[in-house]
């Protein structure tokens, strides 16, 4: 099979081949593989540089703010303790409000002994279950820190976390700074694998060269901080789901920077199973695109609007032409494909995409390694990149979908994230 | 039962003692232990007589043995067939006979206060505001070494880790220990998520909210209230639960409950020769 391929190649023309190439070379890889190539160079050469002239880098933490950790969480009880003590006592001004959104499990019991016996400890409760912005909400008006860091009680901050994650705060114009996020169930099974490599590569390094780019959009509601003036400017949180991308925006929207510390490692659990995947995608994509960028943050695209910032613009302008535009033509490219073109030679054609395509992926792998603190976790984790272009297709094809639902049906009101009284009530953008 | 007997109270020691001086004297012979009390309160256990009880009256006890230079207070422990128990007696004569020495006296001094149920467990001092035994510990466990008292059990009690005095327990702020705290009430508006006091919702007798100014509010189905924390009012603290705080009565020392001194007491208890009840059934 190969033999034939290699066959096939031989007598294309390169003309031909670019023919069919050309998107994935100028486009895809040109704003993933290359820019990212680009920003490794350049890093190199800097440590190089510093290298030649004797300099060692070194990490120093010299900013240290006040700072409130808000663990929100709703039936958490096994969990919650192993959050907390990942937190405390890993930061010298740190104040710890444990939220529980009307839990059911002994979440606020086990935060409530924790508390009893940790100096520092705050824990609320909501009445009934009302979603995790209330919730961050709530903490938000009972916390008195310069900084607001928001995480999710499945989840478990590594060494210096905190401190990593504050140091870009010294800068006045910085307004959120997204954590890392790193899969703690890497191992478990092909799914979670899969996700842990798709986290290395767009959360880890890809958020790294947004932040470069000034492109950044989304600090996840994992892990991410806040400068308390910037969120009593926004007012808090919005009805989720996608709140953390919803305040981001706002806090963006509101004359903020948004940076990214990517040593600010929180570890999280992924789904075990494709079905509980695919869910949470649908959920994540429904809220991502449509419901924010196209109808409520719409105005970052208003180039007559008063507010407008160029900056804001190409926040929006990544988001509408490679999570969007791309992803239509990616449909439309398999569409006619399979069912209009149906050329002959259809599985050399597509086995010179996915080599190509593995190539580019290569060089995202060999970013990642570079820029890692656990380089054999990491490797590791990059053994299963030869998977991720099928990944990545499966990926395209729930976000179409659920693109479609939410611009027709509105799906993502009807998420469960919120309770029904709160979807109800809230305005459906 | 004849008439007597039924107007004869139970227990000599609710009589005054005019009373049970009257009462009738009954003869004994049963062997008894005679145990000195040293002047720190201590059984003089080395110096103890063996003797045998002549006669017993509600009021006092005559005893003979062989040799006798007692002076002082003792505990007399009788175990025979129809007395058995110790009771304290305060020597008032001795007499001295071909063969032995007889010696008795009244039920009652330090011996009787040793023995007495009311100071053998945890009781109140009202002068210093103590929660104590009457005598000390060691005494006591010195009388149960030699087998007068029995250690029956023990008391745990909680008390002001600076003057070991008496406090009292309320529940208050976890971080000053005050009782001064209030409740914020708070309204969780659905629509936009915004959680905040009931005060900054009301605007001009309707209640609006601060973040979205959606006017008209009605709850449940547009807000919920949601009872915050208790917020201390002296020190500003916020908490969910309230701890249960210590307050020494006589320092005025705060303190949480779990750093409350926890002080064991035993309790002792003595088989008590009762003369009514052994009068009475002879």
């Amino acid at each position: 099979m190969l033999i034939d391929w290699t066959h096939w190649l031989s007598v294309r023309h390169p003309d031909e081949l670019l023919a069919f190439l050309w998107a994935l070379i100028l486009i895809d890889s040109t704003r993933y593989a290359l820019s990212k190539t680009v920003m490794c160079l350049t890093d190199m050469a800097g440590d190089f540089y510093r290298w030649i002239r004797g300099e060692r880098r070194q990490v120093e933490f010299t900013h240290c703010p006040t700072v409130c950790l808000i663990v929100a969480g709703y039936n958490e009880a096994e969990n919650i303790r192993f959050t907390l003590e990942s937190v405390w006592g890993s930061y010298p001004k740190l104040e710890i409000i444990v939220v529980d959104d009307g839990s059911q499990d002994g979440f606020f019991s086990q935060a409530l002994q924790f508390a009893q016996s940790h100096p520092g400890v705050l824990v609320l409760r909501m009445p009934e279950r009302s979603g995790k912005s209330p919730a961050l909400n709530l903490a938000l008006r009972y916390s008195r820190a310069e900084i607001i860091v928001a995480m999710d009680a499945d989840s478990q901050l590594s060494e210096n976390a905190i401190w990593e994650i504050v140091q870009p705060f010294a800068d006045e114009n910085i307004g959120v700074v997204a954590g890392s996020l790193s899969v703690r169930n890497a191992f478990t099974n092909l799914v979670t694998w899969l996700q842990a490599y798709e986290y290395l590569h767009s959360i880890f390094v890809g958020r790294l060269l947004s932040a470069r780019l000034g492109i950044l959009g989304i600090a996840s509601g994992a892990f991410s901080a806040f400068r308390r003036t910037a969120l009593e400017q926004t007012v808090g949180w919005d009805v989720g789901p996608g709140e953390d991308l919803d305040l981001t925006l706002r806090i963006r929207k509101a004359g903020y920077e948004i940076a990214y510390a990517p040593y600010a490692e929180c570890q999280t659990n992924v789904p075990t199973t494709w079905r509980a995947l695919i869910k949470q995608r649908f959920r994540w994509e429904r809220s991502g695109i449509v419901r924010h960028h196209f109808r409520k943050h719409l105005d970052f695209a208003d180039w007559s609007s008063a507010n407008f910032r160029f900056g804001d613009f190409t926040v929006w302008f990544d988001v509408f032409f490679f999570n969007f535009l791309c992803m239509i033509g990616i449909v439309v490219f398999f569409v006619r494909f399979f069912l209009i073109d149906k050329p002959v030679d259809w599985w050399e054609l597509l086995l010179t995409l996915y080599l190509c395509y593995l190539l580019f992926e290569l060089i995202q792998v060999l970013a990642a390694c570079i820029y890692s603190n656990y380089l054999r976790r990491d490797a590791a984790i990059c053994a299963i990149f030869v998977f991720a272009p099928i990944y990545q297709i499966f990926l395209l094809w729930i976000r179409f979908i659920a693109t479609i639902q939410e611009a027709l049906f509105r799906k993502s009101f009807e998420d469960n994230f919120a309770p029904a009284r709160v979807r109800e009530s809230t305005w459906h953008w | 039962m004849n008439k007597n007997e039924s107007q004869i109270p139970s227990s000599a020691w609710v009589l005054p003692f005019s009373e049970r001086r009257r009462l009738p004297r009954l003869p004994l012979e049963s062997p008894a232990i005679v145990v000195p009390i040293r002047p720190n309160l201590r059984p003089d256990w080395k110096n103890r007589r063996e003797a045998h009880c002549l006669d017993l009256s509600a009021t006092g006890l005559g005893l003979a043995c062989k040799s006798n230079d007692l002076a002082g207070p003792i505990v007399v422990g009788v175990e025979g067939s129809r007395v058995k128990g110790y009771t304290g007696l305060e020597l008032r004569y001795r007499e001295h006979l071909p063969g032995e020495i007889r010696f008795g006296g009244a039920i009652g001094g330090v011996g009787e206060a040793i023995l007495n149920g009311d100071h053998l467990s945890l009781c109140y001092r009202y002068g210093p505001n103590k929660l104590d035994l009457v005598f000390s510990q060691s005494v006591l466990d010195a009388w149960a070494e030699v087998g007068v008292l029995q250690q029956t059990g023990v008391d745990l009690v909680q008390l002001c880790p600076r003057c070991l005095g008496l406090p009292t327990f309320r529940p208050g702020c976890r971080n000053c220990g005050s009782a001064r705290f209030t409740n914020d009430q708070l309204i969780h508006h659905f629509a936009c998520a915004f959680v905040g006091p009931v005060q900054d919702f009301e605007h001009h007798g309707e209640l609006r909210c601060p973040k979205c100014r959606t006017r008209g509010l009605i709850v449940g189905r547009d807000f919920e209230y949601v009872v915050g924390p208790y917020r201390c009012l002296d020190c500003h603290w916020h908490d969910m639960q309230l701890e249960q705080v210590g307050q020494c009565l006589q320092c005025r020392l705060r303190f949480p409950v779990g750093q409350a001194f926890l002080k064991e007491i035993p309790t002792y208890h003595v088989d008590r020769l009762d003369p009514l009840v052994v009068c009475q059934a002879s």
